[in-house]
């Protein structure tokens, strides 16, 4: 009897094996300066298919419930994956979000995602747009048989997990590995500080003002410290987005959103959580003379942060200085056409 | 000759299972639990289970107070609508205390994407605010003034405030462990407290109560 059972594990074994897929290794290239990534690759490594999978099911809108809508319909490669020029989201049957979409970068360093940071892990982010009745208005269920029933994905799942049976988890983990590969770290700022390139006297002149106004939030080298701030914007009594407090129930969380990256800022307009400003010199004004006290506005814009105009222009160049156009138009971050 | 050894062998498989399985089971008080039946909770009020599902992880039985088994990647989603859902092996021989989490830990809640009976396919996992619901019991009752009557109780929450899982210590007297509805919404005021979605006080406070439901069969 025992003998038995061994001959039918290593049927089993030799089973799995066979089915398992010979994976093309890939790791994630960053500057050696830049802080461990809080993503864990040990867990979940990043291979040539998974990320091709991601890219595909990215760029599909089968994962919304009418087939029209898919995740770069609002996160669009060439404008740093957000949905330029839109306030806020845009979803299925022209239905409209309220908040306006974040741009993807570097987000192997988030540990928070969304502008409540309601979702803990880059993993379970999908989830809220494929099923939020306002975007992709879908379920996970029905995304999962969509897939099965093509010819396409069941083989592209079984080269990327050894399965060809589709399910949320693998879907997940493909859409992460695709996201994790959108690194910005080439804009003029990141050669700059590899000595590849001199700030003009005016980046430079807004490089101290930065250091010395924005840094504390917007850290380098991401360009924010992660954390969930009152930026002093009066709330629209259109939306009433009281941010971190819906999610935490802390009253002390009230107005609090999720500091955005400033990295590639030139091309992720509009900005902040409602997009209520259209250009950087309407943010820089706010910041000025237009923040609006509340208990839970952030310390250090008590007061404002008042700047002379010279001094916007100066920090507005060096805000550009984070642009970084091999990120931006990447054809490996593009619509897949094969 | 060969058929009786045969037949001998698959008694002796079949016990050997049984012994070493818990089984849990759903109840209204001593009944099995029946889904979408009327039950009567207390005088005049009536209700009717339509779902309950739970996650069970980390089990592991005790000896004289020590640990004699534990359970590997344990986590089982439990669905009163899928019989097969409810029974799982466990060594139950084994010791005499067996202990158990209502729930699913916050390290598992902030893992990210997990297959099996954590895959977020499961229905068990909220979207908008990550985490699992540990404890999902919707029904009817008469006294529930809401749409069709119907309440629904979702709770989860892993974060430190609103931790919602549970960890259950029963003395093993038996393989069959009744989750009793009754003594559950016995607890809960139905016509004021009716919907729980997110987590929060309230979700911490009923998966307390929740916990308080499982014994097993035959414990006076």
């Amino acid at each position: 009897m025992r003998s038995k059972f061994i001959v039918v594990g290593l049927i089993w074994v030799g089973l799995v094996a066979a089915t398992l897929p010979t994976l093309i290794k890939v790791t994630l290239f960053y500057p050696s300066s830049w802080p461990k990534p809080v993503y864990d690759f040990e867990k979940s490594a990043l291979s040539k298919e998974g990320i091709s999978l991601g890219r595909k099911l990215f760029y599909d809108p089968l994962l919304s419930a009418d087939s029209t809508i898919s995740c770069s319909h609002c996160h669009l490669s060439y404008t740093a994956f957000t949905h330029v020029d839109h306030d806020l989201s845009h979803g299925i049957r022209d239905s409209i979000g309220t908040r306006n979409s974040p741009a993807l970068m570097n987000l192997a360093w988030n540990d928070k995602f969304m502008w409540d940071g309601a979702v803990n892990h880059l993993d379970m982010q999908a989830l809220a747009p494929i099923t939020h009745p306002a975007e992709m208005g879908e379920n996970l269920n029905n995304v999962i048989a969509k897939l099965q029933r093509t010819s396409s994905y069941p083989k592209l799942f079984q080269a990327a997990f050894g399965d060809s049976i589709v399910t949320g988890k693998h879907i997940l983990k493909a859409l992460s590995q695709f996201q994790l590969t959108l690194v910005s770290a080439n804009s003029k700022y990141d050669k700059m500080k590899r000595g590849e390139y001199d700030f003009t006297e005016q980046e430079q002149r807004g490089y101290q003002l930065f250091k010395a106004n924005c840094n504390s939030c917007h850290q380098e080298p991401l360009f924010t410290n992660g954390a969930f701030e009152n930026t002093g914007l009066p709330v629209d009594t259109t939306l009433n987005d009281y941010g971190r407090m819906l999610i935490t129930k802390i009253a002390s969380d009230s107005l609090r959103f999720k500091v955005p990256t400033l990295r590639n800022i030139e091309y992720s307009y509009p900005y902040m959580h409602d997009g209520r400003f259209k250009t950087i010199r309407q943010v820089l004004n706010h910041y000025g003379d237009g923040i609006f006290d509340s208990e839970t506005l952030a310390n250090e814009l008590k007061g404002g942060i008042p700047l002379t105009s010279n001094e916007k222009v100066d920090l507005t160049a060096f805000l550009l200085t984070l642009t970084d156009k091999e990120f931006l138009f990447n054809p490996e971050f593009a619509f897949p056409r094969n | 000759m060969k058929c009786a050894f045969i037949n001998l062998f698959i008694a002796f498989l079949s016990v050997g299972i049984n012994a070493q399985s818990v089984q849990f089971v759903p109840s209204f008080g001593e009944q099995e639990l029946k889904l979408d039946t009327t039950y009567l909770l207390h005088s005049g009020i009536e209700v009717k289970i339509e779902t309950l599902r739970f996650y069970i992880s980390n089990l592991e039985i005790y000896k004289n107070g020590a640990v004699v088994w534990k359970e590997k990647d344990s986590h089982h989603l439990l669905d009163a609508a899928t019989p097969e859902s409810l029974k799982f092996p466990v060594p139950i021989d084994k010791g005499d205390k067996l202990v158990f989490l209502l729930g699913t830990d916050s390290v598992t809640n902030v893992s990210g994407a997990m297959g099996g009976a954590l895959d977020p396919s499961n229905g068990m996992y909220w979207a908008w605010n990550s985490g699992y619901i540990n404890f999902k019991l919707e029904g009817t009752s008469s006294v529930c003034v809401t749409r069709n009557n119907g309440f629904e109780f979702h709770l989860g929450g892993y974060t430190r405030e609103h931790a919602t899982v549970q960890q259950i210590e029963l003395l093993i007297t038996g393989n069959e462990i009744l989750v009793d509805l009754k003594a559950f919404l016995s607890q809960v005021s139905l016509a004021e407290q009716n919907k729980i979605m997110s987590p929060g006080t309230e979700a911490v406070l009923l998966s307390q109560k929740a916990a308080s439901i499982f014994r097993f069969k035959n414990e006076k």
